[in-house]
Parts: structure tokens; sequence; C-alpha cells
């Protein structure tokens, strides 16, 4: 044992040999910088995804390539329609067994390495069977304290326990936000069916809608834009899935079912489910997404109104197809704004054509005529292997009803929008990638007290290089648009520019250990004052692998900045992509430690803390610890 | 009256607000073709490219062509132009006339270009322009001016650069633009091609231009692009029948409306 530590430690410098005494050895794991590059788009604040969890969940139980469906495929931000249909057709042909297979077929090798962490490749009947249990559960338990709270109860606790027996699948979940006094604060629970005769999937509980591009129903947690530039705009999630996750508010909760014959997708859908709301002489005055039940206000906010909702969702074809929608929502209480109807049928049709390397695909929504609005969206894309592009246009109008809905858009609330959206993907040679979008909305109607339109134009750029043991990443990105402020006691819209240039750097200073670099500048600048704020950020990070057990990770933040909000995705406990935000000038570091006890139980914390704050403003404190139990 | 009123305020919209529609003499798109693929000559050997750089156009016989617009769909505000060119052996010409606005404002431009191969991947090329501005209740103005263009060409790239208004020639005793296009064109695989330019026009920032061409069907071009300064994102489509050319192209703009542009080409 000694003699292995002694051989490994050879020929590593003293600096390194100091940043290693005080780390475990750990695992190498999976490169997060492809992962983050899915959530690029920081200024957004990030909650743990669906997408996000889904993939977390497939690289400990990968996907198998030859039994996968094609609606599970298409859940890869990196597959396109073109690319599910050729592993489809490959299936029908031959058992999949490796990647070269993939890539004889015409999926680019990009991809392929894109994908490779999260599928698996049976060689025969009996191995497939082997992964088959008959009860399995999987539970997690995380518990999160930050530092100088201002909350009495400042503990965050979240656990889910899923059964899995035989087709059904029982989830349950619930969370305690920092600050909130019921330990159950939020619970979920929904029973789950698959495939027994023609019904696909039957869920009664709390579970979520996807159709088509999201207008009318898509999972509410999700980021528009990001370094897939012309993959991640694209909804493309399974209709009917369990929710699990920790956004109270967007949750539906009934009786939901898939029926499937031949070609044919007929699903009905209902939803009796109370949420937070600010309510006024019994009218509504605004629905409250946060989830937080903190102080005596939001708690007087709390399952406030009710709303019932009921429709179906049918749909033809599988590559291609059309959907129709309809649904009728009602709230118990009206709305103190008149605009919003206290009940209102919505229709919409969804369709994606694939022919060739096109792909056209969009959605239309309307309401009834009792408030007429429309929404709709329209893309197409072209997918070559060296080349990619993709072209969204999108018009939401005002008042239209956000509820259930997150399309393609560029603000919190997605009506009142118009734009469109160009993103290119270009592989100029083998290991190089370059990703490039430009975003044109604008918001045509009042807002607030805004007199004029607002607009706004995100520009995007970013280059990847990889060679040997070593990968470099150019982002560049560059937003211009109108934005309310009250600056200097004056409150009114004002030209805003804000552009970062960023550089990130992979290098394996040995076979195990991994060193990561960031540089950033990033500055603000608004037109018409002479006001002009700029910060740069950079941090070193190390990842270092020894026993296959152990996971660790370090990473260094140091930060200046002049009045401006600086942004960095950290590495959170499971995989999730945390966004901290940083103001003033400080020091900031976390350490993750992931051990892998047996095979079925893991241990994950994390400590993080902010130094020589120059600002109080963002509180990035905390210590999180997760057990993750699978049997 | 109410038309005269309206006409008026048309021309107040294109004297002062020149950064948005970059309403510098003359400096929108050409043709339908041109202005799918974001006013990036290099993509296309279409004559009309002749207008920002002389050295990128090719013909192999007579070419005509006619192209009508109006710019941000306002009302009274009309572009058109016609093109004859004709090429023969290494060299390429065109006569083009242009013209937009209305009976209150009016700019015309008569333009002659003229490139010429000089060795296997090297062109180079020329415009005389004559500018012609008018203006109802004020006297006419003249101007010319003289731009030139070279285009490299190599298996899989294309780089071109042009300059206009060599003579920093003026109208109304304000310089004409005076634009500097850099460019390359890279074709991705026989049908699909991509370019990206560089536009430094001398009183305005930068301009980045990107755009893609994609021929799926030899009678079928898919045209698309983006620009920065203003920032306007272009689509495009040119069906090719016999000896036509049917083009039509639509472009956004950050705050004005949407501009739709069609061209008729025929080749002989």
């Amino acid at each position: 044992m000694s003699f292995c530590v002694f051989s490994w430690l050879k020929g590593v410098s003293v600096k390194k040999l100091i940043l290693i005494i005080f780390l475990f050895p750990y695992i190498l794991l999976a490169d997060e910088g492809d992962l983050e590059k899915l959530f690029t788009n920081e200024e957004e604040t990030y909650k743990e995804t669906e997408l996000h969890d889904y993939l977390q969940q497939l690289k400990k139980d990968k996907l198998d390539i030859n039994k996968a469906t094609s609606e599970q495929l298409l859940t890869f931000p990196w597959l396109s329609k073109t690319e599910v249909s050729i592993i489809i057709k490959l299936r029908t042909r031959q058992l999949i067994t490796s990647m070269q297979n993939l890539i004889d077929a015409g999926i680019s090798p990009e991809i392929c390495t894109e994908i490779e962490p999260y599928i698996t490749f049976p060689t025969n009947e009996s191995q497939t069977k082997a992964m088959y249990k008959p009860i399995q559960i999987k539970s997690r338990i995380r518990f999160q304290n930050k530092f100088d709270s201002p909350y009495d109860n400042p503990l965050k606790l979240y656990q889910r326990h899923q059964f899995y027996w035989n087709d059904y699948t029982l989830s349950l979940l619930s969370q305690k936000d920092e600050g909130e006094n019921d330990y159950l604060d939020f619970c979920s629970a929904s029973l789950q069916k698959e495939d027994f005769g023609i019904i696909k999937k039957a869920i009664i509980g709390n579970y979520r809608l996807a159709i088509g591009q999201g207008i009318l129903f898509a999972p509410k947690i999700g980021l528009s834009k990001g370094g897939e530039t012309t993959r991640q705009p694209v909804k493309s999630f399974g209709m009917l899935k369990q929710y699990t996750s920790t956004a109270e508010s967007f949750s539906l909760f009934g009786g939901a079912s898939q029926f499937q014959w031949r070609k044919l997708s007929i699903l009905p859908f209902y939803s009796q489910y109370k949420l937070d709301a600010s309510v006024i002489n019994d009218s509504i005055n605004n629905i409250d997404i946060t989830g937080f039940h903190r102080t005596d206000t939001e708690k007087d906010k709390k399952n406030a109104i009710e709303e019932r909702l009921y429709g179906i969702h049918l749909q033809y074809g599988n590559k291609k197809y059309i959907g129709l929608t309809a649904f009728k929502y009602k709230f118990d209480k009206p709305f103190l704004d008149k605009e919003y109807p206290q009940e209102q049928i919505l229709f919409g049709i969804d369709y994606s054509l694939l022919l060739n390397r096109f792909c056209l695909f969009g959605e239309m929504s309307i309401t009834d005529r009792s408030k007429r609005r429309k929404a709709y969206l329209v893309g197409l894309s072209l997918l070559e292997k060296r080349f990619e592009n993709l072209i969204i246009v999108y018009d939401y109008d005002k008042y239209f009803p956000t509820y259930h809905g997150n399309p393609f858009h560029n603000s919190s609330n997605y009506d009142n929008q118009k734009g469109i959206y160009y993103g290119i993907l270009f592989r100029p040679a083998k290991k190089s990638k370059l990703n490039l979008y430009f975003d044109i909305y604008n918001f045509p109607k009042e807002r607030y007290f805004e007199k004029m339109p607002t607009y706004g134009v995100d520009k995007f750029l970013q280059f990847d290089q990889k060679w040997k043991d070593n990968k470099i990443r150019i982002t560049v990105r560059n937003q211009d648009k109108e934005t309310y402020q009250n600056i200097e006691d004056s409150k009114k819209i004002y030209s805003f520019q804000r552009t970062s240039l960023r550089s990130d750097f992979w290098h394996y200073l040995q076979k195990n250990v991994r060193l990561r670099l960031r540089a950033e500048y990033s500055y603000e600048d608004y037109e018409s004052i002479s006001k002009y704020d700029d910060g740069f950020l950079f941090f070193q990070e190390i990842k270092i692998v020894f026993f296959k057990r152990w996971q660790n990770l370090i990473r260094f933040t140091q930060y200046r900045s002049n009045d401006i909000t600086l942004y960095m995705y950290e590495n959170d406990i499971d995989g999730i992509m945390l966004n901290s935000q940083f103001s003033g000038d400080g020091f900031f570091w976390f350490l993750l430690l992931k051990y892998r006890i047996t095979n079925y139980l893991s241990l994950q914390f994390k400590y993080a803390e902010d130094l020589w704050k120059t600002d109080k403003l963002y509180n990035n404190n905390q210590i999180k610890f997760l057990i993750d139990m699978k049997i | 009256m109410i038309k005269y009123i309206i006409k008026f305020f048309i021309f107040l919209v294109i004297l002062f607000i020149p950064k948005l529609s970059q309403c510098a003499f003359l400096q929108i798109s050409p043709c339908a073709e041109l202005a799918g693929l974001s006013n990036i000559s290099g993509l296309t050997n279409s004559p009309a490219s002749c207008f920002y750089n002389p050295a990128v156009f090719r013909t192999d016989n007579f070419y005509f062509s006619s192209t009508y617009y109006q710019p941000f769909s306002i009302p009274d505000l009309i572009y058109k132009n016609a093109m004859l060119a004709y090429g023969y052996k290494n060299a390429n010409m065109v006569l083009a006339l242009q013209d937009l606005g209305n009976d209150i404002y009016k700019e015309q431009t008569a333009l002659v270009s003229v490139n010429y191969q000089i060795i296997k991947n090297l062109k180079f090329g020329v415009n005389g322009r004559l500018l012609h501005k008018s203006i109802s209740i004020f006297q006419n103005k003249n101007a010319y001016q003289i731009d030139i263009g070279t285009l490299m060409q190599f298996d899989k790239f294309k780089i071109f650069t042009s300059f206009s208004n060599l003579t920093f020639s003026k109208l109304d005793n304000e310089t004409l633009p005076q634009e500097s296009r850099t460019g390359i064109v890279y074709n991705v695989h026989g049908n699909l091609s991509t370019a990206v330019s560089f536009v430094k026009e001398l009183d305005y920032p930068f301009s980045y231009h990107f755009a893609v061409s994609y021929k799926p069907f030899q009678i079928f071009q898919l045209n698309s692009g983006f620009q920065t300064e203003p920032n306007e994102i272009y689509g495009g489509m040119t069906v090719s029948y016999k000896f036509f050319n049917i083009s039509y192209a639509v472009k956004n703009h950050q705050c004005l409306n949407l501009t739709h542009f069609f061209t008729i080409e025929c080749k002989l």
C-alpha cells in the first residue's frame, strides 16, 4: 500500500503534493464541463432541472440503447429526431454493441462522446435479464445548512423515495426549505403503472405534462438557451411523467393516462391542485411560485387558491407527428386584474415533420373567445454531420396563460414576447466545435410603467478545442437590451449592455489528477448614462482519482467586481450545478466529497465558504450532506 | 395633403435614423438572394454582389435581373433596381440602375462594374457609381464614387475584400459611406456553404455578418444569416427553373418592421 502511494507521488511537485495531502484520492468524475455547457445562461437562477436530474440518474442506471424508447432517447439534449430515427432503424437490423455501430450508422463521433456516459450495450439476452430485479428501492436524503442564515430554522431538508416493482413505480418526496418550520412543508406522491394493454402509462398523484414545444405544458424549470445552440432550444420531453421536482408550484395533481394504439396516442388528464397566492378581497392578486413559507406573510399565501383543470391530448405519429390539445382550467377565485380570466379553454396544435436532414416543428395555441389570445412557435433545423443550423420564430400575446407552459422565451413569464433565434453549430475539425447563437426579441406591449416597447439582442459564441489530455473553451456573450431600472433615484428604461469573456482550461496533471482553470471578465454599460461597471473572476479547481469509491473536488475562486454581479456554476452534491452569484471583492472556496460505501449506499458532503467578502449581498456559505441508497 | 405629409414624415425617418437602418446612402440589399445571405457578397456569384464587392460576381453570358421591395414595410418607400450583366472569358461586366424613395425624397444610382481574373485564384474588380439625390423642395445633388474589390479562391475557401468610396466623394458636404468589407466563405460540402464577414464603415462600429447557403435540391436554395449593427436576422430562398431564378428573402430589425425582398433573374 505504501509502495503504491510512493510510486504514485513520484514526480509530483511540492505544491501539488500539498494539495494532494489535503485531498482524498477519488474516482475521476465525468466531465462536468460538458454538462455545464447546457447551463451557460447563468443569469437565470437555476434549480435542479428535470433534465439534469434525469442525466444524473442515467449515469447511475444507464439506458440500454437497444431497448430505450424514442421518447427516452429524445430527452438527450444532444440527440435530434434525425439521430434518434437512425438509432431506431439500426436496431431493427442489428443489436447495437458499441459506439462504433452508431458512428458507422451516421451519428457523429462528437455526439457519441456526449451520450456515452449515459448508455449501455448489453450484448445478449441473459445480460439484459440480469439487470432486472423484482423490487428496487432508491432513496435520497439531502440536508443543507447555510451559515449566517437570517432564519431560526436554517436547515433545508429534501428526501425522495422511489419503489419499483414490475411496471409499478411509487414515488414519495418531501422538502423543507431554509426558514420553514414544517418538515413536510412540501410533499408529493404518485403511483405509476406502465405498459398494460393499450395503456402505455398511467399516473395517479403528482405528475407533470409536456406537450409539443411547451407553450401549454412543459417542465417549468429549465433553460431555453445554452451551449448546445442547435439542440437545447428544441423541446423534447416525455409527455407524461411522475412529478419529482422540488419546485412546489408547478405540479399537477390528479390522474393522467396515456393510451397508445399503433401510431395514435390519447392522453386524458385531470388535476385539482392548491397553489400559493396572494389574495385580496377574495380575489387573486398574484400567484406565488417561490414555494417559501418562512414568514407569516408567506404562510398566509400557502394553498390559498385551488386550480382545477382537465383536458385531452391526441397525437398521431412518432418521428413525424401532429398533435391536438384541448383543456380547460378554472381557479376557485377570480383575479383582481380582469385581463386574467378565472376560467378559460385553450386549444393547441403541435407538430414535428422530419424530412431527410430537415426538421420542421412548432406549436400554436389559442384561447377561447372570452379573452382571445394566441401564442405560436415555429422552428426549422438543418442537421448535417459537421454543420447544424436552427431557426426559431415565436410570438406570444400579452396575458396568454403561462401557468403550465415553458416554451423558448427570454424572460421569467413568457407572455408578451416575440423574437427570432438563430443557432449554429460548426465542427471545423475532429476535436473542435463552434457554437453560436443570435437571438433578437422584444416585448411589444407595455409592461409595468414603460411607455415604449423594449427589445433585446443576445449574442453567444463558444469554441471548444481538445488535444491530447487538454481542452480549452472560449466563451463570449453579449446582451444588449432595454431594461427598467432604478439608477441614481431615476426609474426609467435604460439601454443596457453586458459582455462576458471567459476562457476555461482543463488539463490532466497526471493520469488521475485533473486541473481546471477559468478566467472571466464581464462588464456592463448603460448607454444613456455614464455608468460602466466591470468585474473579474478566476477559479482553480482540482479533482483527484485514486480509489474507485472516493470522489473529491476542491475549487478556489477569486473575484473582484465593481457594482456588477458575477455568476459561476459550481458543482453541488449529486452532480447538481448550482448557480452562485458574487459581488464586491472576495475569495470563495468549496470542498465536495463523495464516498460510495457500498454499491447500494453512498454519502456526499459539501462545505462552501465565502471569505473576505466586501459585499454581503449574496450568501454562498453552506454545508450540505446527502445520503443515496439503492436496494 | 395627407399623402404628402406621410411622405414627408418618411423622408424625416430616413434622414434622422441612420444608425438604425444603416441609411447611409444606399446601404441596403440590392437583391433578395444577397439579402437572405446577410449581404455577404462572396457567398453568391450573382451580379448584384458587385454593389458590395466588384470582384466576386460572375456570369457566363447575358444576365438580367430586377428587384423590388419596401424597406421595413414602410409604405411609399420603395426600392427597385434593374441590372444587365455580361461575361466573356475572364472578364465580367455589370450595368445597374437603382432607385429608392418616393416623390419627395429619392436616391438613385447608376453603376458600372467590371472584374477580371488576373491569375488562376485571384480576381480584381472595380465599380464606378454615379449617385443622385433629389429632395423635392431642395436642389438636386450628384456625386460619383469608385470602389474596388478582390477575391481569392481556393479549393474549399474564398477570401474577399472590398473598399468603397476610395475617392472620398461627398454629397451635400457629407462624405459618402466608406466601407471596408472582408469575409471568408467555406464550402462545408457540395451543397452547403457558410460565410462570415466583417464590415467597418468609417463612422460606425464594426458589423459582423454570418450566413449559410444550402441547396438541398438543384432547383432550390435556402439562405439564412444574421448581422450586428444593426441587429438583423435574414432568411430567404431561391427557386431556379430553366433560365429563370426567383428569389425571396425576409429580414427583421430590432425595432422596425419586416422587409420582404423579391428578385427575378434571367440568364441567357
